[in-house]
């Protein structure tokens, strides 16, 4: 060893009394960057609990958590982001995948705890220094790895479909539908929303990976209409799809349809419909076969119960075939999907109505349980002075006979009152059949309108006219015309309930003479069959229901689809029938009152 | 109007009130006996609802007879004017929901207009503020059952 180094050690000793180079903390400090990737930053407004970025995380280092003050409701899991900084390394990956654009890091980049659990944190929910940062990384629409833009559906050109009922929309080939089943994100946000909660990121990601037999499986564990669905359904899924916040939503209906399109000639194989079923003694009368009495029969049959469909008509399926046109939704294909749910073994006596033909009291002693589900098939009449004028038509009886295979000549003008999804498809009917002037009057004005959005857009494409804030007072006869007699309204201040109420404009009222007349303002509840009955009604005439277990005030009658909601959608009544369906069975196996059952 | 609104005369502000009282008990007497009539228990039960109401419009003008004033309505009194337009019907034992409603508003229309009526044929300033005072009431009133049938019936319109 050299001198040097035996005598190194002690020069450090020199240094002694001179004042240390270490520091606490940087005596200033400099400001981040600013799009620095520092701290995380959640706009707990905006950000809707998707667990996207607890996905991405490739450190592990994220966890949805639920919060407090944050509720599950439609569109929201309650739950959010919990960032471990033990794990995190800043790649700022959750940032740019964040469908809602919520997530983001502050500048800050200093913090020292001495709490190893302050680590742990909830950005936007716990209290720290950089929480209200409006600095720092922000997603930017380039770096967006998610994609906004949904595979359009190929659909008839407008000129084209305005001449025929044939359907419009052509369906999705498959490699569009990989494509569209590629952007979803499988959070789950949707499953809530859906009134009967299909399972729609697992059948979606049966598409990706075309496995479309395990996807009708998925499809019908839920709803045994998705054929339909695939076509017409409201789509609640898509109006909460994460990705719908900064985008548009995932196809959800159209992907469904790809499924169900491209499974249907070896639909009863896949599913097993044909193969022996349990067998139970009980038997169910379901009154009504629409889409809630069917789905109903449905599920009853794969419980192993026997059961029999009183239809009024000579066909089943209710408002889908009745209420709704053949360019959204072909007969056909109703048929083939309502073939599949008689193949369970369902018995189906055509052309009786309960109440009529055969009594209320007599389906009561003969079978073991009732399902009602005549749904809501009477349009409501405008209480105005020549509402009864030949020409003017009921929305719902006008859809009902085109159904039929009639097509009416409504002559050159049509004035369809309403704005539901009954008066588009009364009014694209309208167009279909040769009328030249189709008009909807509307009492409210566009954002009041409580038709799709879709549908509103379509109509508008193959030419019909819109009239916002007018309503018909009066209606006769001049000559072989209708005389309209209409008045413009305003909307007025809200009212104790908020909502901003139409109201006449003095001096605004004007005449239009036209061929026909189409209301299609609201649906009704034909309750008759109840009449003398036990069973209660509502002021409403739905059959009023515990709405845990939709059995009426009855034990062993229940009841659902729009007969107890009210109007409402398909999705809705196919969710009642599963309910339904479901309760009928715990009722014949307990053998008691639903309702005094323990909540 | 009808003659026999012409030959109503009225001396002292009590006798209004008595007026106004005995209308309030024949619209509630008038829902109470068709909530008799009905088959459909639900439409007896709106009916009673009804009739309870008119009981309470009663309840404040005995209020008013003895000193009190009519509640201040907070803000103008919307006329959505849908009852205007309605087909005059009568009361039967199969009524709808929506049937009743009507009925409901043209009463209230009729009470209204009545009120408006009297003002205009009165000369006491007194008598002619409470006849305005009434006709306001069975505006609220009128607007209540509207904004019921522009709910409950007209979803779509």
């Amino acid at each position: 060893m050299s001198l040097k180094d035996t005598l190194s050690p002690f020069y450090a000793w020199k240094r002694a009394l001179e004042k240390p180079f270490t520091i606490k903390k940087p005596v200033e400090e400099r400001e981040g960057a600013p799009r620095y990737r520092g701290f995380h930053v959640n706009d707990i407004e905006k950000c809707i609990g998707c667990g996207t970025c607890e996905e991405i995380c490739q450190n592990e280092a994220i966890d949805m958590v639920p919060v407090d003050f944050i509720h599950v409701e439609k569109g929201d899991s309650g739950l959010r982001p919990q960032i471990d900084y033990g794990r995190c390394c800043w790649c700022a990956l959750c940032v740019d995948v964040c469908p809602t654009g919520s997530l983001g890091m502050s500048n800050d980049y200093i913090w020292a705890t001495p709490n190893a659990e302050e680590w742990v944190f909830k950005p936007g929910v716990d209290d720290n220094p950089w929480k209200d940062d409006d600095k720092g990384y922000r997603r930017t629409d380039e770096a967006w790895l998610l994609d906004p833009k949904l595979t359009p559906m190929p659909v008839m050109e407008p000129d084209v479909r305005k001449h025929t009922f044939d359907e419009m929309a052509y369906g999705y080939e498959v490699v569009m539908a990989v494509e569209e089943a590629s952007r979803c994100l499988e959070c789950g946000i949707c499953i809530d929303a859906c009134p009967t909660h299909m399972d729609i990121p697992a059948y979606i990601k049966a598409i990706r990976e075309n496995r479309l037999e395990d996807g009708l499986k998925l499809l019908y564990d839920t709803n045994p209409f998705s054929e339909s669905c695939g076509r017409v359904c409201t789509a609640h899924c898509q109006d909460v799809c994460a990705l719908g916040h900064n985008g548009e939503p995932i196809a959800i209906r159209w992907l469904k349809r790809y499924i169900t399109d491209n499974t249907a000639d070896r639909r009863n194989e896949i599913l097993g419909i044909g193969q022996p079923l349990p067998q139970k003694e009980e038997h169910v009368a379901v009154i009504g076969g629409g889409p809630a009495g069917l789905t109903a029969a449905f599920y009853l049959r794969n419980y192993g119960y026997k059961v029999t469909v009183f239809e009024k008509h000579d066909k089943l399926g209710g408002m889908l075939r009745y209420g709704i046109p053949e360019y959204r939704l072909p007969k056909a294909t109703l048929d083939r999907e309502i073939q599949t749910i008689l193949d369970t073994g369902v018995e189906v006596k055509y052309n009786i109505e309960v109440g009529k033909d055969v009594s209320f009291k007599e389906i009561r002693e003969k079978y073991d349980a009732v399902f009602i589900s005549v749904g809501a098939q009477i349009g409501t009449q405008m209480p105005i002075e020549g509402s009864d004028t030949p020409g003017v038509l009921s929305g719902v009886e006008f859809l009902d006979r085109i159904a039929e295979g009639e097509r009416p000549d409504l002559g050159e003008r049509v004035i369809v009152v309403g704005g539901g999804n009954t008066a588009m498809d009364v009014c694209r009917s309208s167009v279909r059949l040769g009328a030249k002037d189709v008009y909807v009057y509307y009492r409210r004005t566009e954002a009041e309108m409580p038709a799709n959005v879709e549908e509103i857009e379509e109509a508008k494409e193959e030419g019909v006219k819109f009239e916002f804030l007018t309503a018909p007072t009066k209606i006769s006869k001049e000559g072989d015309k209708l005389k309209i007699e209409c008045i413009r309204m305003q909307l007025g201040e809200p009212d104790a309930t908020g909502r901003r109420r139409p109201m006449p404009i003095e001096g605004s009222e004007f005449t239009i003479l036209a061929d026909t007349c189409i209301m299609a303002i609201g649906q009704k509840v034909d309750s008759s069959l109840a009449e003398g009955t036990e069973v209660k009604v509502t002021r409403w005439g739905t059959f009023e229901v515990d709405p845990d277990t939709l059995q009426t005030n009855v034990p062993g009658v229940f009841a659902g689809g729009d007969c107890e909601l009210g109007p409402d959608d398909a999705i809705h009544a196919i969710a009642d029938g599963k309910k339904a369906a479901y309760f009928i069975d715990k009722y014949l196996v307990k053998r008691h009152d639903l309702k005094a059952e323990p909540k | 109007m009808g003659e026999e609104l012409k030959q109503l005369h009225f001396d002292t502000i009590d006798q209004v009130l008595d007026f106004a009282i005995s209308k309030e008990e024949e619209a509630r007497d008038f829902y109470l006996e068709w909530a008799e009539k009905v088959n459909n228990s639900a439409i007896a039960e709106v009916l009673k609802e009804f009739a309870g109401e008119e009981q309470k419009h009663k309840d404040l003008i005995l209020d008013v007879k003895k000193g009190g004033d009519f509640r201040p309505v907070a803000g103008q009194v919307f006329d959505l004017k849908l009852g205007d337009y309605f087909v005059q019907i009568g009361p039967d034992e199969q009524m709808s929901y929506q049937e009743a409603l009507q009925i409901a508003i043209q009463r209230e229309i009729g009470a209204q207009e009545l009120y408006k009526f009297l003002q205009t044929q009165s000369e006491n300033p007194r008598m002619k503020e409470l006849f305005e005072k009434l006709a306001r009431e069975e505006a609220k009133h009128k607007l209540r059952l509207e904004q019921m049938f522009d709910e409950d019936v007209l979803t779509e319109n």
